[in-house]
């Protein structure tokens, strides 16, 4: 690292004690000048981290050895929260000190720091401590990204935490994070006089001072865990924290170098390449509405078993999310491809094993906090189901029951969380790709079979050839498309309703089943990413009728196949 | 660790003390205090009219005391509503201006009023709780009164506890004499002179009952995470829903010890979860002698308190869009134990306290504690209506009222409900009568008469059944959205499932029971399993379910609405097959609803041409034309054209509704009587055409088995049930335009849309008869009617197990079925027409070398 770090980074402990020392020396009553550091503190970091640079100076939680980070050294953690409410505390920020032969008594501002009893030398704790020394924690449970792409890591090393202080926590730790039995890094969050309102399953930047410490939850309480004290924290809006997301008008060329990827990854498949592009760009916005999302099935995948590394005689690889071994090998290629562009991806190899005997839904009923499940994924991440790795068999209760949670996922773009007596619905857009051999089991907003002669390309070996440089610029250019502002001019509004109107009474007319709903809204929103993938802000006619377009050669397609 | 607790003010606890004692002995819930004008914060003033005036027979609580001593009682509860009111009489007395009249606001919400009230006993009381609990008890056992019953020991009424603390006062009462001890004491306390004898036992042992404060009527109910740091030790009430209890285990809260050398009894009172025994005596006489007596826990002297604890879960409507529900515990005693059952919804009042960690944990924790609610006051909630309608401000009351006003009231509801959703005016219509409902009566033999109204929406798909669905589950208070095919599980009724945590069988409700005094929407009704449905047919009547399963028997309240949607039995109404082959439901469950609707997708070019603006408008805004994801803000909500309620007041609303009570008048209930009669004929002659139609047409589908379903139509069937429904309906109407009488306007428009249904099926047999004719009565003659005619052939053979393939009945071999199907008069084109239309549907599905087809639904 170059420069010197920040005093606030180098040495925390100091740091606030020194914004104890300034608070003291503006406000006489020692009581009022520790509940004032709080909030000073709050906010003198807020300044320091608004700059980058000072931000990459601190050290990544996920890249350090657990065992080797010291108490008290400060931490950055990118991280998903997996439940907001994972414990609700109390905390002293200050002690009242007296000694003998004094009279006057001494506050000691004592949070964020190890010394918990405040014991120093010849000093005792006044026991009728002042009351409102008592703050509000709020204790978050976080952990890594689920799926986050391998560039954005910054070492390609498989870095979870190990350690043996971590071992009693592992039964507990392997029960909240999605993917089961996968490496991942967790650590608790703890907001001091802060209700940073953040949901679950949000991306978060965690900033804050390491430790080892207690929770109070029902069990495993007298276990220590590892704790970040949160200094400053901040929402990751876009999973890739890119530092410039300016972009300029002419990005026909990344658009047209990010189709070109993904479609020798499908064969040259123009069209396939086009929705998925869609897809990529499609993003949730802020409000209620579903406007804009979309879920695409691609059918008509080659049909092939997944093979390791040719080697026979190994056992059969169990098929795990987010491992590439799961897949056979076209769909290998297909998962690099995308993986190399999107700051987040999931991969499911649908089996009825993972069906049957895996929790795919949050589930709070009859355990104690709020257990995950495959579907708790960050939202805008990029999710493809792999349904050639199903086989034959009997779907249990719960299988149907994961299957229903999935086929929910992606129509309704909502999660439901188990709750004893309830059940809670939450909103989360997941990117969701059904890549399939034959019909897709799960029904997806957009259909698309895979071209004969596409599909028998694929069967060969595909290496679709990647840019280093002109990746980059892709990465950004997906990143920033989605927040781009859009509007719909009233001229083809009221064409697109002439439209529908029109083709429903045709459809009537010639007896064929009426188009719905559904239909016009999915094709509103095809005509919409279409429109951002060409960095056009309000909808032409031509975008329109190029929709109706992709729509119609989609449909033709499902017809023939 | 109380210490994290402690409030210090300025508060001096002696004179507190004085003056609970006054409240007590004064306090008299009818008439109001009298001549204490002078005697407020001077205790001994106090003190003296205590003895100087003879205690008032009808002091309220002393009379509880007398209770209490008497044995007859053992808890005392103490409202502050009480206290209230007798401090602001003495206030009044003293002409102390200015607090009395803003008193109201500040009940205790935030620090500044809390200042202002201060002076109050009341607030104090409900910042600090806990001490004064303590200072409470320790004044009622001053007052305590000598019982009134005879002294000798009662075997029933007498615990072990009071023979030995009997035993106890006569041998010290021997001591006193002799060691003239009691005077050491005197000099300490002389309040508690009367109890100076016990002075060897703790407070805690000698006292026969349990104190506790309610709260005062206008406290402020508070959801889990609205409870914070700023609340410890102050009094504060929760809603919540109870998710985990505890069993009721023995809290100790004085342990006895008896000394093996000095004979000793020793008393160590417990505040805490965990505690350390006593090994070695600390008694007067142990500690002069220097002998380290052993001591031995004496289970009969010690004192239990029955302990139990409780989850506290936040409600759905608490949470905060997209966020989880938070968990609190809640510790219950004594007579609060076993009164919170897993699954009650409740108002808990308690004290707010940070438990800190004990022991070894203590240490490793450093200053951090855990939170929970020690229980005061329980308050089930059992009626989410009427606890909603009794919470109403005045600014919703305002609303409220014009609403009432409002002629076409129905109307604005109706336009209210899934506004997202165009058209289907008269759906919308039944949906707000089934969410505001028709009283419940039960008769004198105790028969209950339902008041809830059922409604089923069968429509195509892509008509916004399920949308409706969402609605009306999210604005019933206990509204609960299933489907039937994905409540295989739990079931829509009830089931026995091994609790993980305890191991014990427990009943679980399902969807019909969580809904109890709701709504259940059960959406995909036609996908059911058949023994679910049969379970329905006694919660839609009768209203309970019983459970007759692993040794647990029993009847669950489901006093619910039913809300079914569901699809024509070929995913899509089809218009030449008669109204019942495309309902396909069993007559019995049909009869149970009170109305049916069929919504048909049939294209109109204005409401396409709305609809489509409509959705492209979603598209340019990224929003609703009315703000569903913000239902508190009604005002921003009606700027976007239309001026519906939000979901919040329309909930305000029907709670206000539902508490009228409408009776039909005489003659109203005779032109009910007279429009059943006259409904009763048309279904007659309805039956006879019903029948020749469908001679006529019976060619057509000659395969499908029609005959047996000639005559049994029960689309629009008029039975005994229609009456009832009709009434139902009218009272809900009634209840509506907030009136305690159904009218005729009333009776016309339940009629009305009742037959609503059955219009729409006519209306669209008509168009079809029309566009259609050969269809109807030719033999094969369209495309779209030979692909029904076959579809009938392929299901029929399903059906017969003809040309199946070994023991699986819904696969068809490819070859027979064709066979089959060109001996009957149709060409192969027509075969691979059907196959692609039906396959699109999602009904049966063809391998892809077309050898075998399957059946998804047979």
């Amino acid at each position: 690292m170059p420069s010197i770090k920040h005093h606030s980074i180098e040495n925390p402990a100091s740091f606030i004690q020194s914004i104890y020392e300034y608070q003291k020396s503006i406000e006489p009553n020692q009581r009022d000048a520790a509940s004032k550091t709080i909030s000073a503190i709050q906010s003198e970091y807020k300044v320091v981290f608004q700059d980058a640079i000072n931000r990459d100076q601190v050290s990544d939680f996920e890249t350090l050895d657990i065992d080797e980070i010291k108490p008290g050294t400060l931490v950055r953690f990118q991280c998903m929260i997996q439940d907001p409410n994972f414990s609700r505390e109390m905390q002293l920020y200050a002690l009242e000190l007296q000694k003998d032969q004094i009279p006057e008594k001494i506050v000691k501002f004592i949070l964020y720091t190890d010394n918990k009893h405040g014991s120093s030398e010849g000093w005792s704790i006044v026991n009728d401590s002042y009351p409102n020394f008592v703050i509000d924690t709020e204790a978050m449970y976080c952990v890594s990204i689920p799926g986050r792409s391998s560039w954005l890591k910054q070492d390609n090393i498989e870095s979870a935490h190990k350690s043996t202080k971590l071992s009693n926590l592992q039964t507990f730790s392997k029960l909240r994070y999605p993917m089961p039995n996968t490496n991942h890094n967790f650590a608790i969050a703890k907001f001091y006089d802060e209700s940073p309102a953040y949901k679950v399953a949000q991306p978060v930047e965690l900033f804050g001072i390491f430790n080892w410490d207690q929770c109070c939850i029902e069990e495993k309480s007298d276990y220590t865990w590892p704790v970040i004290h949160v200094l400053h924290s901040r929402p990751l809006d876009t999973l890739y924290p890119s530092p410039s997301l300016e972009i300029s008008q002419d990005n026909t060329s990344q658009r047209e170098e990010c189709l070109r990827y993904i479609q020798s990854a499908f064969g040259g498949d123009i069209l396939v390449a086009t929705y998925i592009l869609l897809l990529l760009i499609s993003m949730s916005t802020q409000s209620n509405s579903k406007a804009g999302r979309i879920s695409v099935g691609i059918s008509g995948i080659p049909h092939l078993h997944p093979t390791g590394p040719s080697n026979d005689s190994l056992a059969p690889i169990i098929p795990r999310p987010c491992d590439l071994k799961s897949h056979n090998h076209t769909i290998q290629s297909i998962l690099s491809t995308l993986e190399s562009f999107v700051p987040a991806m999931v991969s499911i190899p649908l089996s009825l094993k993972l069906l049957n005997e895996s929790s795919w839904n949050p589930n709070a009923e009859n355990v104690s906090g709020l257990n995950s499940g495959i579907l708790q994924l960050c939202s805008n991440t990029l999710v493809v189901i792999d349904e050639s790795t199903l086989d034959e068999g009997t779907l249990t209760e719960r299988g149907l029951r994961n299957f229903n949670s999935i086929q929910k996922m992606v129509q309704d773009q909502t999660l439901t969380y188990s709750y004893p007596f309830q059940q809670i619905e939450i909103d989360n857009y997941l990117k969701v790709l059904v890549l399939s051999c034959g019909k897709p089991l799960i029904k997806t907003d957009i259909e698309v079979p895979l071209e004969k002669e596409s599909s028998e390309r694929m069967k060969g070996e595909v290496k679709p050839e990647i840019d280093n440089t002109k990746i980059e610029s892709i990465r950004l250019f997906l990143t920033a498309v989605p927040s781009l502002q859009f509007s719909i001019p009233t001229l083809v509004s009221n064409e697109i309703s002439e439209h529908y109107a029109n083709s429903r009474k045709l459809a009537y007319e010639k007896g064929q089943s009426l188009p719905s709903q559904t239909e016009l809204a999915s094709c509103l929103t095809i005509a919409r990413l279409l429109s951002l993938s060409k960095m056009q802000t309000s909808l032409s006619l031509e975008t329109w009728n190029e929709a109706i377009k992709l729509e119609n050669e989609r449909k033709s397609r499902i017809q023939n196949r | 660790m109380s210490g994290i607790v402690a409030i210090r003010s300025a508060v001096s606890y002696p004179e507190e003390i004085e003056r609970i004692k006054l409240f007590l002995s004064k306090f008299n819930s009818s008439d109001k205090t009298e001549g204490l004008a002078t005697e407020n914060n001077a205790s001994e003033d106090a003190e003296d009219v205590d003895q100087e005036k003879p205690l008032t027979k009808s002091s309220k609580y002393l009379s509880i005391l007398q209770k209490v001593a008497d044995r007859k009682i053992s808890h005392i509860e103490i409202s502050l509503d009480d206290i209230y009111s007798f401090e602001k009489s003495l206030a009044i007395q003293q002409n102390l201006n200015g607090i009395d009249s803003d008193i109201n606001e500040s009940s205790g919400l935030d620090n500044q009023t809390q200042k202002v009230s201060s002076q109050y006993l009341t607030s104090r009381i409900e910042n600090n709780t806990k001490r004064y609990i303590e200072l409470f008890s320790k004044a009622v056992d001053s007052l305590m009164p000598e019982s009134t019953e005879t002294s000798t020991l009662n075997a029933d009424l007498d615990s072990v506890l009071d023979v030995i603390l009997e035993q106890r006062k006569l041998r010290d009462r021997a001591d006193a004499v002799i060691n003239q001890r009691v005077d050491l004491n005197l000099a300490n306390n002389d309040t508690v002179q009367p109890q100076a004898s016990f002075e060897n036992f703790p407070a805690e042992l000698t006292r026969r009952y349990s104190l506790s404060f309610i709260p005062r009527k206008a406290t402020p109910v508070y959801s889990v995470r609205e409870i914070g740091a700023s609340q410890i030790g102050h009094l504060v009430t929760v809603r919540g829903i109870v998710t985990r209890t505890t069993e009721v285990r023995p809290f100790l809260t004085v342990a006895a010890y008896l000394c093996d050398t000095c004979g000793c009894e020793i008393f160590q009172e417990v505040k805490a979860k965990q505690f350390i025994p006593l090994d070695s005596c600390i008694s007067q006489q142990c500690k002069s002698a220097r002998t380290r007596g052993k001591l031995h826990r004496q289970t009969r002297g010690s004192k239990f308190l029955k302990f139990q604890e409780v989850k506290l879960q936040e409600l759905a409507d608490q949470v905060p869009m997209g966020d989880i529900p938070r968990t609190l515990s809640v510790h219950c005693y004594e007579d609060l134990t076993r009164l919170l059952k897993p699954g009650d919804i409740a108002n808990i009042s308690g004290i707010f306290l940070p438990s800190p960690f004990t022991g070894y944990r203590a240490y490793r924790a450093g200053l951090l504690a855990d939170t929970l609610i020690e229980a005061l006051d329980i308050q089930l909630q059992k009626k989410s209506y009427s606890a909603m309608a009794s919470s109403v401000s005045s600014k919703v009351e305002e609303k409220l009222k014009e609403l009432g006003e409002n002629p076409d009231i129905l109307g604005l509801i109706a336009s209210s409900i899934a506004p997202e959703i165009y058209g289907h005016e008269d759906v919308k219509r039944a949906l707000a009568l089934q969410l505001v409902s028709a009283p419940q009566n039960t008769t004198p033999d105790g028969l209950n008469i339902r008041g809830d109204i059922h409604i089923c929406v069968m429509g195509d798909p892509g008509v916004a059944k399920s949308q409706l669905l969402r609605f009306v589950s999210k604005v019933a208070p206990r509204g609960v959205y299933t489907t039937g095919r994905g409540s295989s599980g739990v079931g829509l009724t009830a089931s026995v499932v091994r609790d993980s945590l305890t191991g014990e069988l427990i009943l679980e409700g399902g969807a019909l029971v969580l809904a109890d005094n709701g709504v259940c929407c059960i959406d995909e009704f036609d996908k059911m399993d058949e023994g679910d449905r049969t379970a329905i047919h006694e919660a839609m009547e009768q209203q309970t379910i019983s459970v007759a399963k692993a040794g647990i028997t029993t009847t669950l309240n489901s006093r619910t609405s039913v809300l079914a949607a569901a699809n024509p039995s070929r995913s899509r109404y089809n218009p030449r097959l008669t109204p019942e082959e495309n309902i396909n439901l069993p007559a019995a469950l049909l009869s149970r609803f009170d109305i049916l609707f069929l919504i048909l997708d049939v294209p109109d070019h204005e409401e396409d041409l709305r609809l489509a603006r409509h959705i492209a408008y979603v598209h340019m805004t990224g929003q609703h034309s009315t703000n569903i994801s913000n239902p508190l803000e009604s005002d921003e909500t009606t700027d976007s054209g239309s001026n519906n309620l939000s979901i919040d007041l329309l909930r305000h609303f029907i709670a206000k509704s539902r508490e009228y009570n409408p009776v039909l008048t005489k003659s109203v209930a005779e032109h009910i009587v007279t429009s059943y009669v006259q409904r009763r004929q048309e279904y007659k002659q309805d039956i006879d055409r019903k029948r020749s139609r469908n001679m006529t047409t019976r060619g057509a589908f000659s395969n499908a088995d029609y005959a047996s379903n000639a005559g049994k139509s029960v689309v629009g069937s008029v039975t005994p049930r229609t009456i009832l429904g009709i009434i139902r309906l009218a009272q809900a109407n009634a209840r509506v335009r907030n009136s305690n009488f159904v009218n005729k306007a009333d009776v016309e428009e339940a009629v009305r849309l009742m037959y609503s249904a059955q219009v729409a099926i006519d209306l669209q047999l008509r168009a079809s008869l029309k566009g259609n004719t050969r269809g109807m009565n030719g033999l094969g003659s369209s495309v779209q009617d030979s692909t029904s005619a076959i579809f009938g052939i392929l299901a029929d053979m399903v059906k017969s197990g003809v040309g199946s393939i070994g023991n699986k009945a819904n696969i068809l071999l490819y070859s027979s079925a064709q066979e089959k199907v060109l001996n009957s008069g149709h060409s192969e084109a027509d075969l691979h027409e059907c196959l692609n239309h039906y396959d699109a549907l999602g009904l049966l599905q063809v391998n892809a070398a077309r050898t075998r087809i399957t059946f998804i639904v047979s």
